[in-house]
């Protein structure tokens, strides 16, 4: 049995605009291929998870979607990551290390 | 900023879902399709693909839910299925649908057209800066009593009083006296009579509305022979001028005098139904104060405005330490609009109460209809639990669509209002005389319609109605649960037992009203008035000399033409007509006065009438005769029953003489009493004799009346050629029938009773439906045992009074209730009844009886389907 790991809130949308900043242009199925290929572990991340976000991150206008031809000449919709959200990216991925590191911190203390 | 971003596209997708929801379908389709290509890559079949990609997506209508509840607003977007749900299920049951949409419209639509009133009478302030701030002052009620002794505060002040209070600025910022008049405007055309009045300079300050075009008056013209100016009003300076901007500082002849126009007042500066400034006002010329030393005095109506700050009760002590004298009553300083609403305030609550009756009579029958509908449809609501709905899902479900029968009901209902409003306009609508009373007495009635704030008390009237009857089976319908059903259908019946005795009690008290208000038109309408209005032409008619010869003869002259028409019974002149609100009254007493002796009051109201005016009028002589022929007529009376029994002649009257200066008249005759002032006071002392009393300048001249074979508007228009015959600048006016005063003089009554008596018949109505809805749906539910009844040999009469009795007790403990309720709030009703008691017991047995009657007409088709009930159909049923 696999161990499950449940995202934090928020952490979602840092993983959606990071993958397609670098990757570029996605679909959801790319972007769910792309993160269960990058997670150690399976992510709990079904399309109950990953379409809210993506139409969240949409309304927020940090991504932008279109309808095109996948190789495979199956339309799809493809996602890209717009300025605001290179900007948001930028911010979130920030404030992201500075938490993580202060949980880090927190835990290594206990220890 | 993408907070708000955010939040416009999920209202839009709360609004738009399919736009998203088709786009999402295609969106997971495509990831199907593409993970189908990745597993049919790894080697498997595509059947085997397309289960395998099916089964890794996980649920399609989870992820649709979810991504709903991102994309929109969760509780709009429910709402928005509510309410399509909500319409699907009215639109199914179009019978229900439509019998509860047209009681509420009926409900509704009522309480909207009498809030448009109440709003428009009442509520609305006057038009004017400040209108709290507008008062009348009226002096304390003389010490001696006027004619006939009714003691009533003064309405118009001396002159000299006015004057006085013009100094007592500490307490008002202006201070403005004004006398109703009329005035003929010759020169341009026919002569005219025009209404307007005399005023302060200070009133067009004091409303703080600006002419349309020139200028109010300036103090310096209140002075005789500086006051040759004319203000007119937009309708007059519209109707004879052309609206002619380049009048301002031309003459005009009123009454003979050169008046230079000043300026021209808008129409929404006349507002005010009480002579100043009123709607009928065409003009306005300054008013002169008399002369310290002069004989003749004046009385003025007295308008102020409070100074910033000052209160009423503090001016009321100004004004009384200023002209009030010790052993005199106080003088009142009262808001000019509590003056206007005063007449029509008892009505108007007394119709917001009823039209409240009958809003929750239309509540209480729809959550009657709701009721049995939720009853049968407990099979599509345990459905809908059985698969998870939640209690407050079901409650909220139902609560939308009474909700959405109550908005569609106030959309209907406001067209009923539109159609109500219209209705009592056309009732509410007087003759438009100032010298008779204001018919149904509705101030500003022109102003009444369905605006903003009424639609919006529409709305808002709709949403509690629905709530109020929409809640009740939602509660009803979600305890379903927790009892057991059998318990359930008996609280079920008792609850809409307990809707139809209320429902059956509110109506009563509704008929009971109704009725009283009826019967006391009726009463009032067939008082003995002392003479005959059928078939009377009356009018006012004045040469153009002013003096009394040029009058008198100009009015024997019209008489002798006018009995000449073809048609013409009789014809006659008076100085006052029945029903006219004018007194004329001398100094008469039943013995001669010794020089320099005053005759004690009260006097008589003196008619001055020509030989031919009884007869045309029709007046009745009850005792001895009326006027002998020729000059001998000129040294007799008559008076009316009232006078005669007075005590004023210490003994019979008929034969007495009456003392006048140094005339003598003798009672000839008795005549039946005269209603003259109003047809529901009691009738005063009149007295007629042979004479001629020239109008006063401003009263319209002397009145005439005609008896005619048949319609007396027919001869009008030969009327007014006669009169422009005989000299080319008299004026006409007043053209009205006799039958058309009296009917004015009815109009207020007759407007209350029509509208209650229509309240009563639709609360009748609705409970009649209501008591029919009740038992159908008990014989439905019981087809099943009275099948087996009529089986075993029950004979048809007592399955119909086994039904019947199911309602008799409601009707009877409604109609207890609802008379007992009546009984307790009629008093209210006292000031507007005329003849009737507010417990007349004719009135209560009548409605109780008659609606009884009408419950079991209702009680009537029910109970014979129960006999029609074929026992073999009604077992098999279930």
């Amino acid at each position: 049995m696999s161990e499950r790991v449940e995202l934090l809130q928020g952490t979602l949308d840092l993983i959606v605009l990071r993958a397609l900043s670098t990757m570029g242009p996605q679909h959801a199925y790319g972007l769910a291929s792309r993160l269960e290929q990058v997670a150690e572990h399976p992510l709990m991340l079904n399309q109950g998870t990953l379409y809210p976000a993506l139409v969240r991150l949409e309304q927020k206008g940090w991504i932008k979607g279109t309808w095109q031809r996948t190789e495979s000449n199956r339309e799809a919709k493809y996602y890209a990551i717009t300025k605001a959200g290179t900007r948001a990216l930028d911010k979130q991925a920030e404030r992201w290390r500075r938490l993580a590191g202060l949980v880090d911190k927190l835990l290594l203390g206990d220890a | 900023m993408n907070t708000m971003r955010r939040f416009l596209l999920r209202l839009l997708n709360a609004f738009r879902p399919e736009v998203a929801e088709d786009d999402l379908a295609r969106e997971i389709n495509a990831h199907l399709a593409l993970l189908e290509d990745e597993y049919r890559r790894r080697g498997l079949s595509p059947e085997q693909a397309t289960l395998a990609a099916r089964r890794a997506i996980g649920s399609v209508a989870l992820a649709k839910d979810r991504h709903r509840d991102t994309r929109s607003i969760a509780w709009l977007d429910d709402l928005r299925r509510d309410v399509r749900l909500a319409a699907r299920v009215l639109a199914r049951s179009p019978g229900f649908t439509s019998v509860a949409l047209l009681t509420l419209a009926l409900g509704i639509g009522a309480t909207t057209a009498v809030f448009s009133v109440v709003e428009g009478v009442l509520l609305r302030p006057l038009p004017y800066p400040e209108p709290d701030r507008l008062v009348r002052v009226f002096g304390p009620p003389p010490t001696l009593a006027g004619i006939d002794g009714l003691p009533s505060r003064m309405i118009d002040l001396p002159s000299q009083t006015f004057e006085t209070l013009r100094l007592a600025d500490r307490a008002f910022s202006h201070v403005t006296g004004y006398m109703p008049t009329t005035m003929t405007l010759t020169g341009r055309g026919d002569a005219v009579r025009l209404v307007g009045s005399h005023v302060s300079a200070a009133a067009f300050p004091m409303f703080g509305v600006p002419p349309l075009i020139g200028r109010g008056f300036e103090p310096k013209e209140e002075a005789a022979g500086a006051d040759a100016v004319v203000i007119l009003s937009e309708a007059a300076w519209r109707r004879y001028f052309n609206a002619d901007a380049s009048l301002i500082g031309q003459l005009i002849v009123l009454d003979g005098r050169g008046r230079v126009v000043v300026g021209v007042m808008p129409s929404r500066f006349s507002q005010i139904g009480m002579h100043f400034p009123d709607p009928q006002a065409q003009f306005w010329v300054p008013y002169v104060a008399p002369a310290p030393d002069s004989r003749n005095r004046l009385n003025v109506a007295v308008m102020a405005r409070l100074a910033r700050g000052e209160s009423l009760a503090a001016a009321e002590d100004v004004v009384n330490n200023a002209v009030g004298q010790p052993g005199q009553g106080r003088y009142e300083v009262s808001r000019v609009h509590d003056e206007i609403v005063r007449p029509v305030k008892p009505a108007l609550l007394m119709l917001s109460g009823a039209v409240v009756l009958v809003l929750l009579i239309a509540c209480v029958n729809v959550a009657n209809l709701l009721l049995a509908r939720t009853a049968s449809r407990e099979r599509e609501l345990a459905v809908r639990r059985a698969v998870g709905a939640a209690r407050g899902r079901l409650i909220r479900q139902l609560l939308t669509e009474s909700v959405l029968l109550s908005l569609l009901g106030g959309v209907v209902g406001s067209v009923v209002a539109f159609g109500g409003v219209a209705l009592l306009r056309v009732l509410a609508a007087s003759l438009n005389r100032r010298d008779l009373i204001r018919g149904a007495n509705l101030p500003r009635l022109d102003q009444i319609g369905i605006d903003g704030s009424v639609l919006a008390f529409t709305v808002g009237v709709a949403l509690v109605a629905g709530v109020l009857f929409g809640l009740i089976p939602a509660i009803q319908q979600s305890r379903q649960r927790e009892t057991d059903v059998l318990r359930e259908k008996h609280a079920s019946h008792r609850i809409r037992g307990t809707l139809v005795v209320a429902e059956i009690a509110m109506a009563i008290m509704l008929l009971v009203g109704g009725a009283l208000l009826i019967h006391s038109f009726l009463r009032l309408s067939s008082v003995e008035r002392g003479y005959n209005p059928t078939n009377v032409l009356t009018f006012q008619a004045a040469p153009s000399g002013p003096s009394r010869a040029e009058n008198m003869a100009f009015a024997d002259r019209l008489v002798e033409r006018l009995k000449s028409l073809p048609g013409v019974v009789a014809a006659g002149y008076s100085n006052n007509l029945p029903l006219v609100q004018q007194g004329f009254s001398r100094d008469v007493s039943a013995r001669p006065m010794a020089p320099g002796e005053r005759a004690p009051r009260p006097y008589p109201s003196l008619h001055a009438i020509s030989p031919g005016f009884a007869d045309a009028i029709g007046l009745r002589i009850v005792q001895g005769r009326t006027f002998s022929a020729g000059e001998p007529a000129r040294r007799e009376a008559l008076v009316s029953q009232t006078f005669a029994n007075s005590g004023f002649f210490d003994g019979p009257a008929l034969g007495r003489q009456i003392y006048q200066g140094k005339n003598t008249y003798d009672v000839v005759g008795i005549v039946e009493d005269v209603r003259q002032f109003n047809l529901d006071q009691p009738p005063g002392s009149e007295m007629f004799i042979i004479d001629f009393i020239t109008a006063p300048p401003g009263f319209g001249g002397t009145y005439f009346a005609v008896r005619t074979q048949d319609s007396p508007l027919a001869i009008s228009s030969e009327v007014r050629t006669i009169v422009r015959q005989l000299d080319a600048a008299a004026t006409i006016d007043n053209v009205a029938t006799m039958e058309q005063i009296v009917s004015n003089a009815v109009s207020g009554p007759r407007l209350y009773a029509v509208l209650l008596g229509g309240f009563a018949a639709v609360a009748v109505t609705l409970a009649s439906i209501g008591i029919y809805g009740i038992l159908a749906f008990i014989v439905t539910h019981r087809t099943r045992e009275i099948g087996i009844r009529l089986a075993l040999g029950a004979p048809p009469a007592a399955v119909v009074s086994l039904v019947v009795r199911q309602s008799a007790v409601q009707v009877l403990l409604g109609v207890l209730l609802g008379i007992g309720g009546t009984a307790l709030l009629s008093r209210y009703l006292e000031g507007l009844l005329f003849g009737v008691t507010p417990l007349d017991p004719p009135t209560f047995v009548v409605a109780g009886v008659g609606f009884t009657l009408v419950a079991l007409l209702a009680a009537y088709r029910p109970a014979r389907r129960a006999t029609r009930v074929d026992p073999l159909v009604a077992l098999r049923t279930e």
